[in-house]
This record gives structure tokens, C-alpha cells and sequence, in this order.
């Protein structure tokens, strides 16, 4: 008789068990969501590095390559001419997609006296811009009557 | 009998433990996994510091040796740094033999061992005088001075 009544006192509302159930529960549960927030950041940092990698690879296309100085054997990496780049230009306005898929893309060069000029800005999507565009600065030296040197900004989004 | 009646619930079961434990290795070898480690060389300095010594190397090439044999920066070149640092953020530094530039409370962020060439003709005591066209100037970026 005793014992039954023992029994029932430790049925209760709430038992130990059921206790350690829910504090398991909420942990796993606070655990999930750590590992989701974590996962989340890391795929939003993989996409940021993935990015910056196609904006540095353009921006040396253009840098190094596109818009340089040429000569009969050689381009001259880093010495821009202002003909060589506008025919890039011209190119980059023609096509319909962007070259690495960039929603949003705009050149400009600034001189070292401070004067600074919008080559290039297109959209290639009817997106708004995020606010995480990201931009690069490649140090540049300008071909004119007297060289310059300048910086080339480059921003994609 | 009795006994394995008292061995179930009160405490958590030894098979919801094994399970729980699984959970968590699998959650944190994930977590692990997924945090990706930052890259070893950092990506924009390095471009950077390449751009900045391909405009040395073009404009400022008699400035960069004069600095090697003398130990001295002339203005025009201090200038350009100057300029680097105020739009960039960050200082350039030159070490050459001992000689540096810039490398006082450097907060040194990337270095690289560049080959400079230029004629030196170093004339010692001897008869012989010393020949040298290729050196190693070490560039790199530092933290902006506050």
C-alpha cells in the first residue's frame, strides 16, 4: 500500500525524465540554430571570396591587359592608354551579360591631382544594388603628354 | 525484475545518451568543417603591393637604385608613398641591405623580395672594383601610421 502511494508522489505534473527531455530539446534546438547561423556565414563568406576572386581577375584584365599601353611586342602592366581603355569600354557597353556575371559594374580613374571620372556603370540586372558591392583600387600610371599616376576603381556587385 | 523497473527513466537512458552524443559530434565536426579558415596570404594586399611596385618600377626605377646605394628616398618618390598611403590606407616600407625605410613601428601586413637591377660598381681597396646588376630590395605593406 505504501509503496503505490510512493509511486504516485513521484508521478507528478512534471517528472525528472520529462525534465531532462526538454532541457536536451531546447539545447539541441539552441545547437541547430548555432550550426545554421554558422552555416549561413560561412556560405555568405564563400561567396564573398568567390567575388572578390572574379573582380581581381577582371580588374587584371583591364590593368594588365585591355586597356594597357601596347607596343609592337609587349603591353605594359599598370600604364593605361585612355584610346585603349575607351575601346573597352565601347566593348563592355555592347554586350547584354556581364563578362562574370556581376549584377552591377563601374569603372572609374582618378588622377593623382584629385580629379576623378566615371568611365562605366551598368546594371545588368533589374535587382536593386545591394549594399555589399564590392570595389577594388588598382595603382595605375596614366599615359598622356606627362604620365600620371592614378588609381582605376573597379566595383562589381 | 524489480530492479530493471528502478533502472528505467528517473535518469536519462543510456540509449537516448548514445544518441544525444551522436548529435553532438556530428554538429560540431559540421561546424568545424564549415568554418573556413582565413586564406594564408591576404589576396587584395598582395595585388596591391604588386601594382604599387610595377608604378615604381616604371616611374620611379633611378629613385628605388639611388635609394639602394645611398640609403636615401628622394622627395619625388616620397611623394608618391605619401600619396599610396593617404588612398590606400597603407604604408609602404623598403628594406635593402640593412637600409630601411619606413620600417619603424611598421605594423608589417604582407613583405615580398623583389629583384631590382641596376649597375652597381662597388670599388674597394683592391685593384678588383665589384660588378653587380641583380639585388633584392624587400617591399612591402604596413598598417597606416595614426
Amino acid at each position: 500500500m505504501k509503496t503505490i502511494k510512493m509511486k504516485d508522489k513521484q508521478k507528478g505534473i512534471f517528472s525528472i525524465d520529462a525534465s531532462f527531455a526538454v532541457i536536451i530539446l531546447l539545447t539541441m534546438s539552441f545547437l541547430f540554430y548555432v550550426f545554421l547561423e554558422a552555416a549561413d556565414t560561412s556560405f555568405k563568406q564563400l561567396n564573398t571570396r568567390q567575388k572578390t576572386a572574379s573582380l581581381l581577375v577582371f580588374s587584371n584584365e583591364i590593368v594588365r591587359n585591355e586597356a594597357t599601353v601596347k607596343t609592337n611586342t609587349e603591353s605594359i602592366s599598370n600604364k593605361i592608354s585612355i584610346e585603349s581603355l575607351n575601346n573597352y569600354i565601347s566593348y563592355l557597353n555592347q554586350l547584354n551579360s556581364s563578362p562574370y556575371n556581376f549584377n552591377y559594374m563601374e569603372i572609374s580613374l582618378c588622377y593623382r591631382s584629385g580629379s576623378c571620372t566615371k568611365l562605366f556603370n551598368k546594371s545588368y540586372s533589374n535587382q536593386t544594388i545591394s549594399a555589399e558591392r564590392i570595389c577594388i583600387n588598382r595603382f595605375i600610371i596614366i599615359e598622356g603628354i606627362q604620365d600620371q599616376e592614378g588609381i582605376m576603381r573597379i566595383c562589381i556587385d | 525484475m524489480e530492479n530493471r523497473k528502478n533502472m528505467k527513466g528517473i535518469v536519462f537512458t543510456l540509449e537516448a545518451m548514445v544518441v544525444f552524443s551522436f548529435f553532438m559530434i556530428i554538429l560540431f565536426s559540421t561546424l568545424l568543417l564549415i568554418n573556413q579558415p582565413e586564406p594564408p596570404i591576404p589576396l587584395y594586399e598582395t595585388v596591391m603591393l604588386n601594382d604599387i611596385y610595377q608604378v615604381l618600377e616604371l616611374n620611379y626605377h633611378t629613385d628605388l637604385s639611388q635609394f639602394c646605394i645611398t640609403g636615401i628616398v628622394s622627395p619625388e618618390l616620397k611623394e608618391y608613398l605619401d600619396y599610396v598611403e593617404r588612398e590606400s590606407g597603407y604604408s609602404v616600407f623598403f628594406s635593402f641591405n640593412g637600409v630601411n625605410y619606413n620600417l619603424e613601428n611598421c605594423n608589417k601586413i604582407i613583405s615580398q623580395n623583389r629583384l631590382l637591377v641596376y649597375l652597381d660598381i662597388s670599388s674597394d681597396a683592391s685593384s678588383n672594383p665589384d660588378v653587380s646588376y641583380f639585388h633584392e630590395l624587400k617591399i612591402g605593406l604596413c598598417k597606416k601610421h595614426n
